[in-house]
This record gives structure tokens, sequence and C-alpha cells, in this order.
């Protein structure tokens, strides 16, 4: 862990960003938002490529994104590496520290990244007393999982191109659903390494693929904006059907 | 990290506009000989003939190192 917490940034925030997300997939009522709001947060911005989270780490605490973007992910003794999932504002990337202790993958702060802390003793109380919130919190890491099984599905089956272009719309979708994208355009702060890293392909593939969406069309990419031109054609190409996202 | 741009040829030729970083010469010949194979995984199309070629070339576009790659297939009934 590092940096201070920054007093700047007002406490109402982080629980405005998890009602936001959690209202996105659930039924969310007014004493359900109440009490995120009575919870207890701890605001810390992270530098780019820095961890949150250390792979081994025995957290007692979860974060809540509140701004920029955070990866899980695994590097191999070749010193290749898979990223598997990307994280947003709203999005508790490691909740599952609460019910799994030792943290099997590091969590990465991909550029500046705010986050919110809360301890797990909080959550814990939080789930004991309202059971419609445990279940909200509960569907929210099953739609995790679903969408792993999606990323598994494109690093298996899916062609470079329809990789990509997979996780371009669904970035479009999840960003647009908390209110961070519009308008077919988002920032997207991966680096090329960190792309090819994500949809397993070597560097100059990932490049090669960019350079064919953008020669269909499809999107452009300039100065970390991603400008989605055919949205029709991207999700085409990329087989993507959002279902999988159970946005409500 | 110094630029390279790698042109690929697989029935048309598509050139490398924007570049991958590469810490050496080394790291070049291997992401030339890498993209190779993953091309080839997916775009076999319908012939039994297919050469992928790519062209590495530095900052200033001069080549500094090529691989090609050719899958070749031969029916051994009559068809």
């Amino acid at each position: 862990m590092s940096d201070d917490p920054d007093p700047g940034l007002p406490s109402v925030a982080p629980a405005a960003w998890l009602i936001r997300k959690l209202k996105s997939t659930a039924q969310i009522s007014a004493r359900d938002c109440a009490d995120i709001e009575n919870l207890s947060f701890t605001v810390r911005t992270f530098g780019g490529r820095t961890s949150i989270v250390h792979e081994g780490d025995v957290p007692k605490q979860c974060c809540l994104v509140m701004d920029g973007w955070a990866y899980r992910c695994r590097s191999l003794a070749n010193g290749q590496r898979q990223i598997f999932a990307f994280y947003v504002p709203g999005d508790i990337p490691d909740i599952e520290s609460l019910h799994l202790h030792v943290m099997d993958q590091g969590l990465v702060a991909i550029a500046q990244t705010t986050v919110a802390f809360v301890a797990h003793s909080d959550m814990r109380a939080l789930i004991e007393r309202n059971t419609s919130l445990a279940m909200a919190l509960w569907r929210d890491t099953l739609i995790d999982a679903t969408r792993c099984r999606e990323r598994v599905i494109s690093l298996g089956r899916r062609q470079a191109v329809g990789r990509m272009a997979h996780l371009f719309c669904e970035m479009y979708i999840r960003l647009r659903t908390v209110g961070v994208a519009d308008d077919f355009r988002y920032v997207l702060p991966l680096t090329q390494a960190e792309l090819a890293d994500a949809l397993g392909l070597s560097s100059v593939h990932a490049n090669r693929s960019l350079q064919e969406l953008r020669k269909l069309g499809f999107v452009t990419l300039h100065r970390r904006e991603l400008i989605i031109h055919d949205w029709d054609g991207l999700e085409t190409v990329a087989e993507f059907d959002p279902a999988y996202l159970h946005i409500v | 990290m110094p630029r390279y741009f790698f042109d690929i040829a697989d029935g048309d030729l598509r050139i490398d506009e924007t570049g991958t970083e590469c810490a050496d010469l080394d790291a070049v010949r291997s992401a030339a000989m890498q993209i190779l194979p993953e091309i080839a995984r997916f775009e076999t199309g319908s012939g039994d003939r297919h050469t992928f070629t790519v062209i590495a070339r530095d900052v200033d576009r001069h080549p500094v190192f090529t691989t090609t790659l050719s899958l070749t297939g031969l029916w051994l009934v009559d068809r």
C-alpha cells in the first residue's frame, strides 16, 4: 500500500459510486443506499502501474474503484503475464478477499487510480444486517464470474480482432453504465503491451489487430481516447452480446 | 525503448503505421518470430499454400530483420 489518504475528496463520493454500480445490476432500496452511505471509506490515490494489493497479501479491507482503472493479473516464470480482469469506477475488485483470505492475484492501478477502502469488519456487519445488499453484492461477484467466462471464450476461441473488439464493446457498456463513458467514446488507459497481455496476444499482434479495426472503420485510438465509429460493426466482429453483463 | 515497425505480408501487405517498442534487436527478432504462428493459427483460409512474411524496420524504416512462415498442404488421395 502506498500514498496517504487524500482528505480533499468528499466522503460521500465512494458510496455514490457503489450505489450507482449496484443499481445497474440489482434493485437497490433507499434503506440500502443509506446503509452504503453509512460505511466508512478511506480514499487513496495510486500512481500508474503500482500495486493496490499484492499477490499473497491477506487484506483486512476491500477496495472500491472511484476513478481510473485497475487490473488483476498473474505473471509466469517465463516473464509472460496474463491480465484477466479490468475494474472501473463502482467495481470492488477484491471483494472476494472477504471470504478468500490470501490474494491469489495482485491488483494493479493502470493509470493514476483512486480507490476507497472499506474494512472487512464493516462489510461483514453490513452484509449481516442487510440481506438485500448481501444479495446485490453476491450478484455482483457472480457477474464478475460471467465476465471471466466470457474472457475464457475470447482467449480460447475468438480470433485476435474479435478478442479486441469484444473487450472494447464490454468496456464501453460497463463504463457507460456507471456514467464514465458516453457517445461511443472513452478513455482507454492501456498501453499496447497491457492490451496484448489482456488479449493473450503478442504486442505486435495486438498492434496489428488494432490497425485492422481501424482499417475496417470501427474504432480509432488516439492519445488514449477510444472512439467507436461503427458500434454494429464492432459488435458483429466481436460476436458481442451484452446479456452476460446482466445489466437491469 | 526504440520503436520498430512490423510490416506483414499474408496475401496482401499490411504496413505497420504505429510500431511496437522493443528493448533491443533480440526482442525485435523474437517479436517477428512470434507474430507469424499467431497469425497463422487463425488465418489459414481455404488454399493449400500460405506464406506469411514479416519485415521488421527501425524508426528510420530501414529493414533490420525478416522471417517467413510457410504452410503447405498436399492431398494424398484423389479429390
